[in-house]
């Protein structure tokens, strides 16, 4: 289990702040999703809190200790963050960019451990993605592509992993795909944080929800009491209807 | 994208051919000597065999030998320094010469011939070209290195620091026109290429090349990981701006010795990446010394077809490797619009 706290977290770049104030606790153990406009700071607070980038006030803890104080490899056996739109400039095979997850446990001049084989093993299991493993990366689809990223982050046997946009520029099968991936992760007792810009996806398939707006998370918990037709009205401007399918599930529909 | 079967076999036939091409490069010249005799020539210096003719000796240990070890050493060492240069700006065409690291290099180099430094020892001339191709490299970085993903920022980045490199050293050379000594030393330099090469210059570019071949094959797992993006890089454990300031001084190193021995030698840094990369893939544990032992083959190659083409005369090398890769640059030019 992983404890990820933000206390009083602020992140100012170029005179603007960009998160203002942030305390939360991520739940461990659950998927949570991070909703909010374009631009209102959804990557940079992903990026915080896997301590790429530093906060210019407040602090992350990371299981009680003070997240800047560790070091860049033991960061990376705890938290993985997936970006969005990975460049893929050159033809890696799968398997050479999943074993790029151990680069935290190799030293220099040592060759593979058997844990190392094990671990990049399992994450491609887990993916799906065995019988793409000598494939160029070049040649995969978008989705298939998104699933070789994440097996990376597997690979380092972090317990946190924090996707940006994991569902963008994929068509819906693919998103479901990838979503349920998430969830058997679960199982694992992983932990998800991913941003999106797809409330029912986010109701659907996460058990909390933070809502940023202008840098500020105004609203968290689980889906149903966090998306209602006041803030969503508030956040994203839309009016909102919800509509029951026939097997009894409610999804959001949105007007102006 | 097509690979080779298998990488030892490809690694076994490319070092069949370096040594092939070594040999011949070191018997065929303005006078060929049999390749016996030329092997011959090469034992004895090792085993106590009969001494070999003293006129061939002479020709081979102190001309052609020479020579040769700093046309493989700069071909390397361009090869590797290419290599690093497009997994650090994520750019297919970044090399040496086409983002001016190479002018950075010479003008460093010009500098220190203007200054006569080279009198005083012969490492001033290394030195200063390191040190050029350093901040050359440095410069282009800074600037706009968020950009250099996209082609054309970099290619006319590459374009800008290249003529304004180009007119500072062209100012050296005009103020130092007046001590005719110093100004014939340059442009002999200039045009320099790989003739009278002698074992000072391979005693500068062998070790250089050669420690620079082992600092990159030291981060190999991180110039894979950076070619995903810093973000990845970072979480990932990488000490991303510790690397890659590591990363760029070696290239400057290898940049620098090459330019130090040899002058502008284009195209070697693009070329051969990218042949290399068809064979055994992106990964650059194997990237790096397959690219420097194509890259030292190449050279090698070339440079028989400089001295053989037009015997007795020889044909400037940069000459050579501009025909062969500016065609090269403008396939890959095309095909990276196409995809």
């Amino acid at each position: 289990m992983i404890e990820l706290t933000a206390q009083n977290l602020s992140f100012r770049r170029a005179n603007h702040w960009i998160i203002r104030q942030a305390n939360f606790t991520v739940p461990s153990g659950a998927i949570t999703a991070l909703l909010g406009i374009n631009g209102v700071g959804k990557t940079t607070l992903l990026k915080l809190l896997a301590g790429l980038w530093q906060p210019t006030h407040g602090n992350i803890w990371l299981n009680q200790q003070l997240l800047q104080t560790l070091s860049r490899r033991t960061l990376a056996t705890h938290l993985s963050f997936v970006a969005h739109n990975v460049p893929a400039p050159f033809a890696f095979t799968v398997q050479e960019a999943v074993w790029m997850g151990r680069y935290p446990y190799q030293h220099k001049w040592q060759a593979a451990t058997e844990q190392d084989r094990q671990a990049v093993f399992t994450a491609m299991q887990q993916t799906d993605i065995l019988h793409l493993r000598s494939r160029d990366l070049t040649t995969l689809s978008n989705g298939e592509r998104q699933r070789v990223w994440i097996a990376r982050s597997l690979a380092t046997e972090a317990d946190m992993i924090l996707l940006d946009e994991p569902t963008a520029n994929l068509d819906i099968a693919h998103s479901l795909e990838i979503m349920q991936l998430c969830q058997n992760l679960l199982q694992q007792g992983k932990t998800v944080i991913f941003s999106t810009h797809d409330l029912n996806l986010a109701a659907q398939y996460s058990q909390n929800l933070y809502v940023l707006q202008r840098g500020e998370v105004v609203a968290m918990g689980a889906p149903n009491a966090v998306l209602t037709d006041a803030l969503l009205r508030q956040v994203f401007d839309v009016k909102v209807e919800r509509l029951l399918t026939s097997s009894g599930k409610e999804i959001l529909w949105f007007g102006r | 994208m097509p690979r080779f079967p298998s990488i030892p076999l490809f690694f076994c036939i490319s070092i069949l051919i370096f040594i092939s091409v070594l040999l011949l490069s070191i018997a065929i010249g303005s006078t060929d000597i049999p390749l016996l005799t030329t092997l011959h020539i090469l034992t004895a210096k090792i085993l106590p065999l009969t001494p070999p003719p003293l006129a061939q000796d002479i020709v081979i240990w102190s001309i052609r030998v020479p020579r040769v070890l700093v046309a493989a050493a700069v071909g390397a060492g361009l090869a590797v320094a290419g290599v690093q240069m497009q997994g650090l700006f994520h750019n297919p065409l970044a090399s040496p010469e086409i983002i001016g690291t190479s002018a950075g290099g010479v003008l460093g180099a010009v500098i220190a011939l203007a200054w006569g430094l080279p009198h005083y020892s012969i490492f001033y001339l290394p030195i200063f070209s390191f040190l050029g191709a350093f901040l050359a490299l440095l410069l282009i970085y800074s600037t706009a290195y968020h950009h250099f993903q996209h082609l054309t920022t970099l290619l006319l980045a590459g374009v800008a620091l290249n003529a304004l490199l180009g007119a500072v050293t062209s100012y050296v050379i005009s103020v130092s026109w007046t001590d005719h000594e110093v100004a014939r030393e340059i442009l002999f330099w200039l045009m320099g290429g790989l003739e009278n090469r002698l074992w000072l210059h391979v005693i500068i570019v062998l070790p250089t090349v050669f420690t620079g071949i082992l600092i990159a094959l030291f981060y190999n797992r991180e110039l894979d990981i950076l070619l995903l993006g810093n973000d990845t890089a970072q979480t990932l454990g990488v000490q991303v701006t510790r690397v890659k300031t590591h990363l760029l001084a070696n290239i400057a190193l290898l940049t620098g010795a090459a330019v130090a021995v040899s002058g502008m030698i284009g195209f070697v840094g693009l070329i051969i990446p990218h042949i290399t990369r068809m064979f055994v893939g992106a990964s650059h544990r194997f990237l790096i010394p397959a690219s420097a032992l194509s890259g030292a083959t190449f050279l090698l190659l070339v440079d028989l077809l400089a001295r053989t083409l037009h015997r007795p005369q020889e044909i400037r090398l940069g000459i050579l490797t501009a025909f062969i890769g500016a065609p090269f640059f403008i396939y890959l030019l095309l095909k990276q619009r196409h995809d």
